[in-house]
């Protein structure tokens, strides 16, 4: 519009009015904001209209909103069938979107909550020397193309504490199990070094006889409460010490970790530049003096 | 009046200052939204300007709840812009402003009652 006035021009900020009340009044509101232009000073004029944008623009998105809705639900009161197919197809999309997002995300999105997670194997099936923990500490530590390795057993347990008794994840594993993925508890230690337990036995109480219980646990057995550590927790009526909390999102332990001896599987982390092919080679190697 | 409109016009109480002016005006004859501006801003001594986005937003309400409705009389339009719109009051706008006059009545007598009113106020 080459021969609208420059004053007139900027009161386009009605294009910002809805949709409804645009067609119905943008003439006459124009016209009228002439009309005032005639008799006013124009920077008085255009606070005003500002003010009056600020305060009138709200509450007509307000109505138009509210007719919308009395409008929708009206239509839905109508068309009960076709409701309840549109909310399911919209429940279903939203629910397999999400689940889709779920797994992305989890998969390709975040990464482990460890260190260097790229460098991280897990093997099953694989028996490694384990008749004692000695002798696996000892294996772990010879190992050329393995930088560290951890077992760990994972089954589900009888858990009580704090009056609560309840089943449970749990896993049993080296005393190296959190500090090789560089996990770091919100509360307390890890394993130390010598808690690892030799046999099938659960430790002795006062020396090995340890657990460290997962943030979940943690909240929903103990409230979050930080006086857990030096408090005992029954794993299928074993007593055990915890000595720390691992941290949230770290999924191992499920519920609950136990320093053990015997193992199902191995934890292991190449050594950096050790393509994951030659480390397993090396592994099927190893195994042929133990079983042998 | 019956029971029902007395109750609905009530139930509309209390009016914005908007659009019991606007009515107020309308009481006394078809006007334009301009017009109606105009008229306000002298009644009240220049306290209430309404702007265009209020005065308008006012007059759209008021048509949809019923208390105006546009009127298809026009003047010559050699005496004024055809594209004007012109609005007059319905009977239950009326009703609606009776309504708000009341309440406003009884809340003058017990403010009077309370505080006294100046002669000069």
């Amino acid at each position: 519009m080459p021969d609208t006035p420059f004053s007139v021009r900027p009161y386009r900020l009605l294009q910002l009015y809805p949709a409804g009340l645009r067609r119905n009044y943008a003439a006459a509101m124009e016209r009228a904001f002439r009309d005032e232009l005639q008799e006013s000073h124009e920077a008085l004029l255009w606070l005003r209209l500002l003010a009056d944008l600020a305060v009138s623009i709200p509450p007509q998105f307000a109505r138009e909103l509210a007719q919308d809705t009395r409008h929708t639900f009206r239509l839905w009161a109508r068309r009960p069938w076709h409701t309840g197919f549109a909310i399911l197809a919209l429940a279903i999309g939203i629910g397999a979107n999400t689940g889709v997002f779920s797994v992305v995300n989890a998969l390709l999105l975040r990464s482990l909550p460890f260190h260097n997670p790229e460098r991280l194997a897990s093997l099953s099936y694989f028996a490694m020397p384990h008749d004692s923990a000695a002798q696996f500490h000892a294996w772990r530590r010879q190992s050329s193309y393995l930088e560290d390795a951890a077992l760990f057993e994972q089954f589900d347990a009888n858990l009580g504490g704090a009056g609560e008794w309840r089943r449970a994840h749990v896993v049993q594993a080296s005393s190296n199990f959190f500090s090789l993925p560089g996990a770091q508890p919100v509360l307390g230690r890890g394993f130390a070094p010598g808690e690892d337990v030799d046999g099938t036995g659960w430790g002795l109480p006062g020396r090995n006889a340890v657990a460290v219980i997962g943030y979940g646990l943690w909240q929903q057995l103990f409230g979050g409460d930080r006086k857990v550590l030096g408090s005992t927790i029954r794993v299928d009526g074993n007593p055990l010490t915890i000595v720390g909390v691992a941290p949230p999102g770290f999924d191992y332990p499920g519920h609950c970790c136990l320093p053990p001896s015997a193992s199902m599987a191995s934890f292991p982390t190449r050594l950096p530049g050790a393509p994951m092919k030659w480390a397993c080679e090396w592994l099927s190697a190893s195994r042929r003096p133990i079983f042998g | 009046m019956p029971q029902e409109d007395q109750s609905a016009a009530e139930g509309l109480t209390p009016l914005s200052p908007a659009v019991f002016h606007i009515l107020l005006s309308l009481g006394e004859g078809e006007r334009h939204g301009y017009a109606l501006r105009r008229e306000i801003a002298l009644r009240t001594g220049g306290k209430l300007k309404l702007g265009p986005g209020v005065l308008y937003g006012s007059l759209d309400k008021m048509l949809e709840l019923g208390l105006i409705e546009e009127s298809s009389d026009r003047p010559d339009p050699h005496l004024d812009d055809e594209r004007r719109r012109y609005y007059r009051i319905t009977p239950y706008g009326r009703k609606v402003a009776q309504a708000e006059a009341a309440r406003m009545r009884e809340l003058v007598q017990l403010a009077a009652a309370r505080f006294g009113v100046p002669k000069h106020a």
